[in-house]
Formats: structure tokens, C-alpha cells, sequence
């Protein structure tokens, strides 16, 4: 495999009772690079995330960052009967190829031939460095907007409960601190610091999620529409800003977005999809002439 | 809309406690508490017998005790947003767990009469007692039984919690009520009478009053020092963990469960973690409760002792420490003591009909429900009182009283 996919999807399927949110999703992250999922309303977009940062379980599929499987699953139980997607038995012990070079499968998937399911926490795969923010912005409403980012930094702190309360390692708490300070000054919310999280205009609150998730410490971040709700304005300085962070950070990205213009101007490279099946995928230009994409936003005609 | 209006407006929300403000307020706290335990000494001591150091001190003892009930319901209830109501019953093994610790073998007999003086046949406080005189036997005697007894709660939570803290919001509740009424039920079985005496009374272990010193003619009382020393140490300890990192991730869960847990924070561990430690002090109170009653009987700890703990923690405002501790005292006194002329049926030394037994809780009902329509967020809300806070509310009444004087004499 690739050394340079920092995320991998396969074959995810969710399914939830009859309806299919996500079908065979197959996709790939690519290191320092800055990829978009889109699609129109109830595309599923979402739903392909909360599978990969552990909320949801997929029904079928595979999820591997940095190489590491962190989601593998089958479908089991009820879900067995009615699964609709393909390659129902590609993650379980039933998997056979007539030809097939072993070696190879195994380094596709490390637990192939077996019916092992991973099902991560959602801490658990942010420890792993993979941090997220959210379509309806859900920050902590009672702290302040220096709180907010300094509670994140609770996942990465080295402090155990008795050297917590006791004070005991304070150069600790003062990192901590420092680190927090910095991370608020680079994104220009500084002034902002002893203001209620939920004070803050709509766009500074975004920007304070994605501060919040940046204080995770991830490798990869996942943004879940980060201009929704904003004028073109503060989309175009959106636009910076991601660029920014993800030289800053060595980052890679993978967002979601409805707002065109942003998506065509940041992406490297875009996935559509549509009622949880890929339709298209691309270089933004590509994609932007692509008759399928263009149906599946402005509605086909029959004939 | 309001909310965010204040908020802009409110200087001291914008500004937060600086350095030299923290320290101004540790030095006038740490001034409080000792002006606070001068005054228990010499209540126990110096001042005459009257009725009001009378009263004064059961008070004083039982508010002390109650604060800290309050202040560990409130560690879980308002800072990790676990809405548990297991209090009674963990607050009924940690006194449990104390007294049959204490009871001195003579008494073992006594107290045990119907149980063959019971299985334990041995007194922490004693064998501490035998080394290091009474009054050090006693005094560390009954700190290492209350922390035993603290422990032993903390374990029976985390064995209640891995199955519980599955569980949101009001099916939490119901389950740890539940959790609470059996541990009362078996703790009245005569099964396991020889260590809990069935449902009869455990008496005769070290209570408050037995802490005294004796140097000379001279019988030192530390009784409400005590009580007050153990309730201060145990505060403290759970202000500095609700402002340490692991308090911060609380305060996350009770925010926002689903960010929380996408930030990292683990969300059973932490629950688990709050629940432990809540329990832990819900045990050190039981076991202070056992020594300012003197005798204990699990019937006393139904699920009303729950909810009035609760109550206070309301009153006192969900999230708030100070709040807590402030109700605490005043629901003690207003409920043993200043409303009390309400059952006696004399209003002074005038006969009023319908001063009779119950009328207190009357009266109580209507001012709780003027808390609760009035101040709907509790005496404090989720802020904490400090020295420089009270100064600044101080100055902007001033300020505010000038500004009118000035409004005033310009109509004028």
C-alpha cells in the first residue's frame, strides 16, 4: 500500500435497518493533501464520517489510518439478512479468491480470512490523531473560549488524577497553558480569550472549533462543513485559513462542504456522492464538468 | 439574547480573576477559616451554655457535614451532569462502615445483644488508643476509619458504576435510587447481623464528643474543630480537581457528551472517575454524620435524605461549590433551628393555633418554591463567591448609587 495515504477507506457500507446511508464507499487520503466529500443533502456525507471517528459502526468495510486498520467490520446479526451492498463476505472468514497472492491480501487488510470486527471509541481514534469538528457547532457553552481550547488539550496532558488535583507536576498545567495561549494567538482569537465560547460570532466559533480539534495534537483533521452558514467573504478567508493550518501543522484534510466556490478553489482533489454511492471523483475541474455530479445537484431529467 | 448582552457587559466575566485577585482571595479565605475555627474552639469551650451556643453548635456541626454531602452530590450532579441520586445509600455504608469500626469491645456485647456481640471483636480507635493515649488514639483512629470508610464506598461504586454510568440522565437516576434502597434493605437484614446488628441501632462508638483532650483540669473539646477540619480538608481537595485538567473534562461531559468524546475524553473512565470520587466523599460524610448523631440506623437513610441533599445542592445553585457549602448552613439552621418556633405553637410566648407540628414544612415548601420561581438557578448559579468578587459587587452598587445621584441633579 500506498506509504503516503494517510486515510483509507474500503468498501464502507452503513446501513441502518432498510436504508443504505453510505454504499461502498472507497476512498482515499492522501498525505499534506487537502480532500472534499460532497455531495447534496442526505448524501450521506456525515454518516461516512461519524463511521471513521468511531460514533457509528459500519455495517461492511474497512477503515485504515496511517496503515493501521482502526475500523473493520461485517455484516452481522439482523443486519446479515438484510444487508444490500456488495462484498458481504470480503471482511469475514468466508473470503475466498480463486487466485489470489496472500501476501497481497494481507497487506490490504491484516485480519483478512478472519472475522474480526474493530469498533473503536470515538476518544480512542482521536487519540490515534484523527480530530474532527462538527456540522452544528458543539463547543462547551459554559466555558470560556481559553477553556474550550485548553480542555482539549486534556487527551495529550501527562498528569494522572492525584498529580492533577495535588498540583504536583505544575510545569505541566503551565505547557498546558502556554501551548493553549499560542495555538489562540496563531488563530487570531486571543482577544477573544475570556469570552464565553457561545459569545463568540458565528464565525469566530467555527473558527475556534477547528482551534479546539488543532489542540488534539491530529495528524489528520476532518472538517464537517466549515463554511456553512457564511457569507462569501468569510468562505474566501476560510479558505486561508485551512491552507494555512495545513502548513502549520502538516496536516491532511478531509472536508465536507455545500459551498462550491470554496470547494473548487481548496480541494485537491473531491469525491462526490450521492444516496451513499460514489457518482464522481476528481480534480476540481473534472468533477465541475462532470454530467452525473451536475444531475445529481440540479435535479435529471428522465430522458 | 439576554444572556449575551450581560455577558458583554459584565466586567467581571470579561476579566477574569487575575493573579494578584487569586491570591487577595486565598488570603482572605484562609483569614475566614481561621477566624472560623478560633470561633468552633472556643464554642465548644469558652462560651457559656446558653441557647443559643446551644443550638449554635449542632448546627454548626451538622451544616459543616452537610456542606460536604452537598458539595460531592454537586461534584457529580453539576460539574459532570450525572444525575445520580445514590447518596443515601452510599452515605449509609460510609457511617456504617465507621461505626463498627469504633465500637469499643466492652460495648461489643451492648450493642450487639442480639447478635452474640457481633463478629468484629476489635475498636480501631482503641488500638490507636493503647499506644497513643485517648484523645490521639481517638482523634487518628477516627481519621483513618473515615478514610477507610470512604474507601469502602468508592469501591462499592465503581462496582455500581460499570453497570450504571451506561445509563443517561433520568434512567441514571432511577438506577443508583434503586442501587440506594437495596443497600439500605440489606443493611437492615438480620443475615449479616453479626456486622451491621440487623435493623437495630450501632451506638457507643467514637462520636464527636468523644474527642477531648485532656491536659491537666483542662478538657479541650475538638469536636466541631473536627468535624470542620475533615469537612474543609475534603472541600478543597474537590475545588482543586474541579480546576485541574481531569475537572475541566468534566465540566466537557456535562457541556457536550458528543464533543467531548470526539476531543479524547473518555467517557466511561471519567464518569467512573467523577462517580468514584463523589462516592468516596458521600462516604466521609456518612462517616461524620454517624459521629455528630452519635447512633445510626440505615431505616434513617431513605431516598428523602437524597433529596434533600439535592435540594440544597438547587438551592445552593448546580455547579457551584461556595453555593453548595452556603446553603448547606442555611438549610441546617433554618430547618433545626430558626424555623423550629413554627411547630412549637407559640410565636414568643403568644399561642398561635396553627403553630403545630409540620407547620415548618409549610412555611419551608413556600420559600423553596419562591427559590426556585425567583432564582431559578440557585443562590449563586454556577459562580463562585470570592473576596474580590464581593468588592466588586460592592463598588458597582456604589457606582451605581452615584451615577443615580448624578442622573438625579442633572433632571434637576
Amino acid at each position: 500500500m500506498d506509504k503516503d495515504i494517510v486515510l483509507h477507506l474500503e468498501d464502507v457500507t452503513i446501513q441502518f435497518g432498510g436504508v443504505v446511508a453510505v454504499n461502498n464507499l472507497t476512498l482515499d487520503v492522501p498525505k499534506g493533501k487537502i480532500i472534499a466529500l460532497i455531495g447534496p443533502n442526505g448524501a450521506g456525507k456525515t454518516t461516512a464520517f461519524n463511521c471513521i471517528t468511531g460514533v457509528y459502526q459500519p455495517t461492511n468495510g474497512l477503515v485504515k489510518f496511517n496503515g493501521e486498520t482502526i475500523v473493520r467490520s461485517h455484516p452481522t446479526g439482523q443486519m446479515k439478512k438484510m444487508y444490500a451492498g456488495k462484498n458481504p463476505l470480503k471482511y469475514t472468514a468466508q473470503y475466498t479468491l480463486d487466485k489470489y497472492d496472500e501476501n497481497e491480501e494481507k497487506e490490504r487488510d491484516p485480519y483478512v480470512f478472519t472475522d474480526k470486527i474493530i469498533d473503536p471509541d470515538p476518544d480512542h481514534v482521536t487519540s490515534l490523531g484523527i480530530a474532527r469538528t462538527f456540522q452544528n457547532i458543539r463547543l462547551w457553552n459554559s466555558m470560556t473560549v481559553f477553556d474550550n481550547v485548553l480542555t482539549a488539550k486534556h487527551l495529550r496532558t501527562e498528569q494522572n488524577l492525584f498529580s492533577a488535583t495535588f498540583r504536583t507536576k505544575p510545569s505541566e498545567e503551565k505547557r498546558m497553558r502556554e501551548e493553549t495561549l499560542a495555538l489562540l494567538q496563531e488563530q487570531g482569537l486571543d482577544q477573544f480569550k475570556d469570552d464565553l465560547a457561545t459569545s463568540l460570532p458565528y464565525g469566530l466559533q467555527r473558527r475556534l472549533e477547528i482551534a479546539r480539534a488543532l489542540a488534539t495534537k491530529p495528524s489528520l483533521l476532518l472538517l464537517d462543513e466549515p463554511a456553512a452558514g457564511m457569507n462569501p467573504q468569510e468562505a474566501a478567508e476560510l479558505c486561508d485559513f485551512i491552507r494555512d493550518i495545513r502548513q502549520k501543522y502538516d496536516l491532511s484534510i478531509f472536508l465536507i462542504e455545500h459551498h462550491m466556490d470554496l470547494v473548487m478553489n481548496i480541494s485537491d482533489y473531491i469525491y462526490v456522492i450521492d444516496f451513499g454511492s460514489e457518482i464522481a471523483e476528481g480534480k476540481p475541474a473534472e468533477v465541475q464538468h462532470n454530467q452525473k455530479v451536475i444531475n445529481a445537484y440540479l435535479g435529471a431529467s428522465d430522458e | 439574547m439576554f444572556k449575551k448582552i450581560n455577558n458583554a457587559l459584565n466586567p467581571s466575566l470579561r476579566h477574569p480573576l487575575d493573579e494578584q485577585n487569586k491570591r487577595t482571595n486565598k488570603v482572605a479565605l484562609m483569614i475566614f477559616l481561621a477566624i472560623v475555627y478560633v470561633f468552633a474552639i472556643l464554642l465548644d469551650n469558652v462560651l457559656p451554655a446558653n441557647g443559643i451556643t446551644l443550638m449554635l453548635i449542632p448546627v454548626l456541626r451538622k451544616g459543616a457535614i452537610y456542606a460536604l454531602l452537598c458539595v460531592s452530590m454537586n461534584l457529580l450532579n453539576g460539574f459532570t451532569g450525572l444525575f445520580s441520586l445514590g447518596q443515601a445509600g452510599f452515605m449509609l455504608i460510609g457511617g456504617y462502615v465507621y461505626a463498627i469500626l469504633t465500637i469499643p469491645q466492652a460495648s461489643h456485647a451492648a450493642v450487639y445483644q442480639y447478635f452474640d456481640g457481633g463478629i468484629f471483636q476489635f475498636s480501631v480507635t482503641e488500638v490507636f488508643g493503647n499506644v497513643l493515649g485517648p484523645f490521639l488514639g481517638n482523634v487518628i483512629g477516627a481519621i483513618i476509619c473515615i478514610i477507610i470508610a470512604g474507601l469502602v464506598v468508592a469501591v462499592f461504586a465503581a462496582l455500581i458504576g460499570i453497570p450504571v454510568l451506561r445509563l443517561k440522565s433520568d434512567y441514571l437516576a432511577i438506577a443508583t435510587l434503586g442501587f440506594a434502597e437495596i443497600i439500605r434493605a440489606i443493611f437492615q437484614w438480620n443475615g449479616i447481623g453479626g456486622i451491621t446488628n440487623g435493623s437495630n441501632l450501632l451506638r457507643k462508638y467514637t462520636n464527636l464528643d468523644n474527642l477531648v483532650w485532656n491536659v491537666g483540669s483542662l478538657n479541650i473539646n475538638f469536636g466541631t474543630t473536627f468535624a470542620f477540619l475533615i469537612v474543609t480538608l475534603c472541600i478543597v481537595a474537590i475545588i482543586l480537581m474541579i480546576n485541574s485538567s481531569y475537572g475541566r473534562a468534566f465540566k466537557a461531559i456535562r457541556d457536550d457528551e458528543i464533543s467531548a468524546e470526539a476531543m479524547g475524553i473518555n467517557l466511561f473512565k471519567h464518569k467512573m472517575l467523577s462517580f468514584v470520587i463523589s462516592s468516596f466523599f458521600a462516604g466521609v460524610g456518612g462517616a461524620l454524620l454517624a459521629m455528630f448523631q452519635t447512633t445510626i440506623q440505615a431505616a434513617a437513610f431513605t431516598s428523602a435524605m437524597t433529596y434533600e441533599i439535592l435540594l440544597i445542592v438547587v438551592i445552593g445553585g448546580i455547579g457551584s461549590v461556595s453555593g453548595s457549602c452556603i446553603a448547606a448552613f442555611l438549610y441546617i439552621a433554618c430547618n433545626e433551628w430558626w424555623l423550629r418556633f413554627l411547630d412549637s405553637g407559640y410565636l414568643g410566648s403568644i399561642p398561635v393555633g396553627f403553630f403545630r407540628g409540620g407547620f415548618r414544612k409549610v412555611i419551608f415548601s413556600i420559600i423553596i418554591m419562591v427559590i426556585v420561581l425567583f432564582f431559578s438557578r440557585g443562590i449563586m448559579g454556577d459562580k463562585e463567591l470570592s473576596f474580590t468578587g464581593l468588592l466588586n459587587k460592592i463598588k458597582q452598587f456604589k457606582n451605581r448609587k452615584a451615577l443615580k445621584q448624578a442622573a438625579e441633579k442633572e433632571g434637576e
